[in-house]
């Protein structure tokens, strides 16, 4: 055979060879998207702490990517009991039992408390002071009724691929749910 | 002796099931002070959850990369214009990167797939699904066209590259094996729910405006190195560009250097700041000492780093397989090295090539197709 002929013969058997390979991974990669798509959520997931699982370790304001974190605490007043002395907002050996920043749990003051009636008190948070430290939320667990807790809000989290603070949750309370449901609220007793 | 092992059993059982019902009680709200019973007609706020509408976002960006990819094929190969290239580039930097904060990358969508390979519970996102699959069916048939357009990492590396300087073959084939070693670990990470890549993208910090110094730190040192040597990421660390790699070694339909027909003229070859447009050689085939000399590199990889790999792991088939992974990827990059394939004109590596457009303007019969003059050169 002439080089010519060797010459096109090759270039025609590196063509075959290429397409093939190109169809056999088109096949693939088909197959894959068809297995794997109907595990899709429909409108993507976002990333939501448990309440039964968290153990207020802390970690929250820490390992955010964000600064100040994403997760904020959340109050469910249906669940409060409004005391006086409320141990998610003073700390458990107060010098003296008043709304001193030295008697407060709360590291930046994010926690209001407001007369309501006797015996009454109403704690309100105010979210752009929040760092989601969870020390309040830990007070409240321990002596309370356990009405406030942690919860990452949807309109400030970036829903990284991987959430860095799940990384290293110590309670494993931080969970992927689909985008539509958007809050897991805590249950009441 | 059963029966006081029965009764302790039991014992425990009791006392797991106290515990349990205080833990619950304590997980879910107690009511340890009773509701109050308020008289001067307060009512408590609601629960302050904001709930907001979900525009389809994810869906959306699944639908502008595979248009990006779309415009960028035809800008690329019918077009020819570096200018659309660089615009379109420009333009999914600013989405992808600083809009979307650069997450969700193909990347990143690599260990989604994996993890939901893995694990049959994880429920992956849509857009993890397009982000992987598409550019690599693209990649197949038209080259990494992904690269060149719509990857906002390669983008923001691309724009850095000042003084290409052109890296020693040697120390580029070397280092081009470090992405396969990337590829393996983070997939191995992958299936057991760890996204390393999350954890340790340069460029991602860039993006969010905000990152530990360390991220910062190894972004910036590589767009510095960037400057000089051309997208420094993505040719040695990038574990999609590894995928994108061996899917574009089938290209049918890539980039052409040349509108036509090569004439040899040997202008290109420095037009190319990544090194991958290769000049002509003849074949060779391997001598009886190369084929006992890759037996030999053969075996003793694969038994170094399966085994290597099951020890280092604590034991695990995984680590086995990461392993046979490393040691494949050694002996393909020997064999690539020791048979070599004739190439009569100068031709673009599709492996390497990251669709940038930049050699068109150096080819002598793409200036005159542009100028409308010149004859079809007969072969």
């Amino acid at each position: 055979m002439s080089d010519d002929m060797l010459k096109r013969a090759r270039e025609a058997r590196r063509g075959f060879i290429k397409n093939l390979a190109g169809g056999v991974g088109l096949f693939a990669f088909g197959g894959l998207l068809g297995k794997l798509i109907t595990r899709t959520g429909r409108e993507g997931t976002v990333w939501q702490i448990d309440p039964a699982k968290c153990t207020q370790c802390g970690n929250c304001s820490e390992h955010c990517v964000l600064t100040p974190s994403a997760v904020k605490c959340v109050h469910d007043f249906s669940m409060c009991g409004y005391c006086r002395i409320c141990t998610g907002f003073l700390v458990t050996d107060p010098a003296k039992l008043n709304e001193g920043a030295e008697n407060q749990l709360c590291p930046t003051g994010a926690i209001t408390r407001k007369f309501v009636e006797e015996p009454y008190y109403e704690y309100t948070i105010d979210e752009n002071l929040c760092i989601g430290c969870g020390r309040c939320v830990k007070g409240c667990a321990a002596f309370g009724n356990g009405s406030l807790y942690l919860q990452i809000n949807r309109d400030l989290c970036i829903n990284c691929n991987e959430c860095a603070i799940e990384a290293v949750c110590e309670g494993h309370a931080i969970v992927r749910i689909p985008a539509e449901k958007q809050y897991l609220p805590k249950k009441h007793a | 002796m059963r029966q006081r092992q029965a009764v302790r059993l039991r014992g425990a059982a009791w006392a797991v099931f106290c515990v349990a019902l205080l833990m619950s009680s304590v997980a879910s709200g107690q009511q340890r002070f009773p509701p109050p019973d308020f008289e001067t007609g307060y009512t408590q706020p609601a629960l302050q959850l904001q709930t907001r509408q979900t525009f389809p976002e994810e869906a959306l960006a699944a639908g502008l990369l595979l248009l990006a990819m779309g415009f960028g094929a035809w800008a690329l190969l019918w077009r020819r214009s570096r200018r659309m290239i660089f615009v379109l580039a420009v333009a999914c930097l600013l989405y992808f990167g600083f809009y979307r904060g650069g997450c969700l990358c193909p990347i990143g969508a690599v260990q989604n797939v994996m993890l939901a390979l893995s694990d049959p519970s994880y429920v992956v996102p849509l857009l993890a699904l397009v982000l992987s699959v598409a550019p690599l069916v693209m990649a197949l048939f038209l080259g990494r066209v992904f690269c060149g357009t719509a990857c906002p990492l390669g983008a923001i590396q691309d724009i850095f590259l000042f003084r290409p300087v052109r890296v020693p073959r040697w120390l580029d084939e070397g280092l081009g094996l470090l992405r396969y070693v990337v590829l393996g670990v983070v997939v191995y990470a992958a299936a057991a729910g760890s996204f390393l890549m999350c954890r340790y993208d340069p460029f991602v910090a860039f993006f969010r405006f905000s990152g530990s110094a360390g991220m910062l730190a190894f972004g910036g040192a590589l767009l510095i190195l960037g400057m000089f040597v051309g997208r420094p990421f993505c040719r040695y660390l990038c574990p999609y560009g590894a995928l994108l790699s061996l899917a574009a070694k089938w290209t049918s339909r890539g980039v052409s250097v040349t509108p036509d027909e090569c004439i040899n003229c040997t202008l290109c070859r420095d037009a190319c700041p990544f090194g991958a447009i290769v000049p002509p050689r003849s074949g060779s085939r391997m001598s009886r000492r190369m084929r006992a000399f890759l037996w030999g590199m053969a075996i003793l990889s694969i038994v170094v780093c399966s085994a290597g790999g099951y020890v280092a792991t604590g034991r695990t088939v995984g680590g086995l397989i990461l392993g046979l992974w490393f040691a494949v990827v050694i002996v393909a990059k020997l064999l690539s090295l020791s048979v070599l394939s004739e190439r009569e004109t100068y031709e673009v590596d599709h492996a390497k090539c990251f669709a940038c457009a930049r050699c068109y303007l150096s080819c002598p019969r793409e200036r005159a197709r542009l100028k409308g003059e010149g004859e079809p050169v007969e072969s």
